[in-house]
């Protein structure tokens, strides 16, 4: 054990006491008095309920919350009263400043989280899987896919919790929304997972280029530096991923499992790029460091364009692996990567870092990738 | 950045160019020709769909997870092949044992289905009219913080191990972030609940700051889910019981039920682990009951601190004047958390006799 109580209640009489004493009647109702200003809150909007934001009223807003917090180092919920000094045991929180994880519109982003979760188990019609001819080759394709999507998206649980339980309590919707990611894409990695074995294959190879951008994202020195590589670049890549893997989905049954996956991808890439964007906003002095650290990660990401999952797309693409079919596949795959290097430069734009465009690493890899479809 | 991956692969030309052939249209397709266990896993009951025990197939399944893990520290999926290279993630801890329980992957499927919408299942207009005094309600409200700092932890200790959690246990550690997700949705709720009465959040107070502190801080998985999932998680779902005995407003029953409905899972998964860790290691009781021995001590901290108790005595009487002839309710209701923990850390097979607790409630509360 780390931590052992300041006292020890076995053996302490002034405690025992004062319990039985208690026990007696005697009980001091002096936090009764405690000031608290009165609040009146109630739902704006009736169909929607009693929604956190309806709550940001007077000590309880995020606006009468300090930039950095330093009266509370416990777990006390936003506008609790605070233990007097520092009779409050100290958790330990390390992320006390608002800019170190607040984003525009979190509280927006927690709220449709919550509203929006589903269930891997029964909303993928998974008896609908036999109603649809899928080659071999296909299923194969699909299932190597499969492996490469169950593999990485569980990165998004894992580096969210490494970073929530450091943050302040204050910032309970930041906390909450990392939450909800983390059960997003438990639940992402489960229903590629279940995908992979449910109709006559199973997992193929894993990535050894994926892994180490993983390891990239999982060891970022800060949470803003984690949060843009796996929101904001990680993230926005798979969005575009999978609207590509809709497109050139063997059957209904995938289209709807990627459907699903998608409106959870875009929440988390949308609460990225506004915690990137305040940052910006807030801190511009991060920007060089915010850009020095995306220069690598650029790099690293690209080991996301892996051979296998390359492959795997072009024959879904093409749908087979006659010559006619792979030029078709290479035809969907490369409109599609262009677009996912386009996208996430927008992405930066919106969020305040414009010179991404041009000072990006990712601008070599799009223009030999063009070439090389040129040249096909 | 902390990370340099030693093979810089964006410029590496074999790789770049490897790439680019396969864009000229030169696909090796070596992956379509893998050597690998075919399955056809489908739901074997419709109503609830393919379920993650429909998946425990062959290598695929957890039945096959090696009780100390030595074969993958990267994040492939289980029973996929893996190529050589793969990079070390850092998992620290890599024994099935240590955070193992066979109900955990019926329980995330539980906590998928049963999800509710809080914001919309609870009646809050029934919160217009309260149906007891101001100050019941300034005593909810008490209670309502104390439980939101509570859920918080339990929200914060899944969210500590995670990812220290080898990748193989992936039931397991999505189960973890159902309990993340739960406990979060808890805090959000409790909070709305104190704000919305009208009379707004109650006092933090240190005894309960020593309780959390004690259980975050555990050294170990074990220590801290047995703290976490048994004595807090017990206490919590008490607090909720009795909640929904003292207030007839619509808005707490219904957070009651729902949040007791939500924490009962972190019970059942606190027990099942500790069963399962002491199955395969039974040396580790004697430091779990230790540990659970310094936290339960702690607990007592905060069930004989001023405000927790005239807190719940108040709620049980409905107003300060006749608080203190709820007494002997609020004694009944200590021992019965006592009996209930020690009937827990019984069945999950930690000694139980002459613990903090139970001697807090037997002679202290005699």
């Amino acid at each position: 054990m780390s931590y052992y109580g300041s006292t020890d209640y076995s053996y302490n009489s002034d405690f025992n006491l004062r319990v039985r004493d208690m026990k007696k009647g005697n009980l001091d109702f002096g936090w009764l008095d405690d000031a608290r200003e009165k609040v009146e809150v109630r739902p704006r909007d009736p169909r929607r309920g009693l929604e956190v934001s309806d709550c940001e009223v007077g000590p309880y807003a995020i606006e009468a919350t300090p930039d950095i917090v330093r009266e509370n180092r416990g777990l006390a919920p936003r506008g609790a009263l605070l233990t007097l000094g520092n009779q409050q045991p100290d958790l330990g929180p390390s992320l006390n400043k608002k800019t170190d994880v607040w984003a525009y519109r979190v509280q927006r982003y927690w709220e449709e989280a919550v509203s929006r979760q589903w269930n891997v188990s029964t909303d993928v019609p998974w008896q609908d899987l036999d109603k649809y001819e899928i080659s071999d080759e296909l299923e194969i394709a699909f299932c190597q896919l499969c492996t490469l999507l169950s593999e990485v998206e569980m990165i998004a649980t894992d580096l969210p919790a490494k970073w929530s339980h450091h943050m302040n309590s204050y910032f309970q919707e930041v906390k909450g929304f990392i939450a909800t990611q983390c059960i997003d894409e438990a639940r992402h990695s489960e229903v590629f997972r279940k995908r992979a074995l449910a109709n006559g294959v199973g997992l193929l190879r894993a990535s050894v280029r994926g892994e180490h951008a993983l390891k990239g994202i999982l060891e970022a020195d800060s949470y803003s530096e984690g949060s843009v590589f796996l929101h904001v670049l990680g993230e926005g890549f798979i969005l575009t991923l999978f609207r590509s893997s809709e497109f050139i989905s063997p059957s209904p049954v995938e289209q709807r499992m990627f459907q699903l996956v998608m409106q959870d991808e875009a929440r988390h890439v949308s609460y990225g790029l506004q915690h990137l964007k305040y940052l910006m906003d807030e801190c511009p002095e991060y920007r060089p460091q915010i850009n020095s650290f995306l220069d690598e990660a650029e790099k690293h990401l690209s080991g996301l364009f892996n051979p296998d999952q390359l492959e795997s797309m072009i024959v879904l693409g093409g749908k087979g692996t006659s010559p006619g079919c792979i030029q078709r596949g290479i035809e969907v795959v490369g409109a599609f990567q262009g677009k996912q290097i386009d996208e996430y430069f927008h992405r930066c734009e919106r969020a305040g870092l414009p010179e991404r465009r041009e000072r990006s690493p990712l601008l070599e890899l799009q223009q030999r990738m063009l070439a090389a479809i040129q040249a096909a | 950045m902390a990370y340099y991956a030693r093979n810089d692969f964006f410029h590496n030309p074999e790789l770049i160019a490897r790439s680019v052939d396969i864009l000229k249209g030169n696909l090796t397709l070596d992956w379509m020709k893998l050597d690998i266990e075919r399955v056809r896993c489908r739901p074997s009951h419709p109503d609830r769909g393919l379920v993650f025990d429909d998946t425990n197939v062959g290598s695929y399944g957890w039945d096959r997870i090696p009780e100390k893990i030595r074969h993958n520290f990267s994040m492939a999926p289980r029973g996929a092949v893996m190529p050589e290279g793969l990079p070390h993630l850092g998992y620290d801890i890599n024994r099935k044992s240590e955070v193992w329980s066979e109900n955990a992957p019926a329980l995330y499927e539980e906590s998928k289905s049963r999800h509710w919408v809080p914001s919309m299942a609870v009646p809050w207009e029934a919160l217009q009219e309260l149906g007891h005094s101001e100050d019941m309600e300034r005593g909810l409200a008490q209670l309502y913080t104390d439980l939101c700092c509570m859920v918080t932890l339990l929200e914060d200790v899944p969210s500590k191990w995670v990812w220290h959690i080898n990748h193989e246990l992936l039931e397991l550690k999505s189960w973890q972030c159902a309990q993340m997700f739960d406990a979060a949705q808890l805090a959000d709720i409790f909070r709305k609940r104190a704000i919305a009465g009208g009379t707004g959040l109650g006092r933090d107070h240190a005894p309960l700051g020593e309780l959390l502190k004690g259980v975050l801080d555990s050294g170990t998985y074990p220590c801290a889910s047995v703290g976490a999932f048994l004595l807090l998680s017990g206490l919590v779902q008490l607090l909720l019981r009795h909640l929904a005995a003292v207030s007839s407003n619509a808005a707490d029953q219904t957070i009651a039920r729902f949040g007791m409905q939500d924490v009962s899972r972190f019970i059942a998964y606190g027990m099942g682990h500790a069963r399962y860790l002491l199955a395969v290691r039974p040396h580790e009781k004697a430091s779990l009951a230790g540990h659970l021995d310094e936290l339960e001590n702690l607990a007592v901290g905060l069930l004989g601190s001023p405000l927790f108790l005239s807190a719940l005595a108040l709620v049980t009487a409905g107003d300060r004047e006749r608080a203190a002839g709820a007494m002997p309710q609020v004694v009944r209701l200590y021992r019965a958390f006592a009996d209930e923990h020690g009937a827990r850390r019984a069945a999950a097979g930690i000694p139980a006799d002459e613990t903090p607790l139970s001697i807090f409630v037997r002679e202290t509360l005699a």
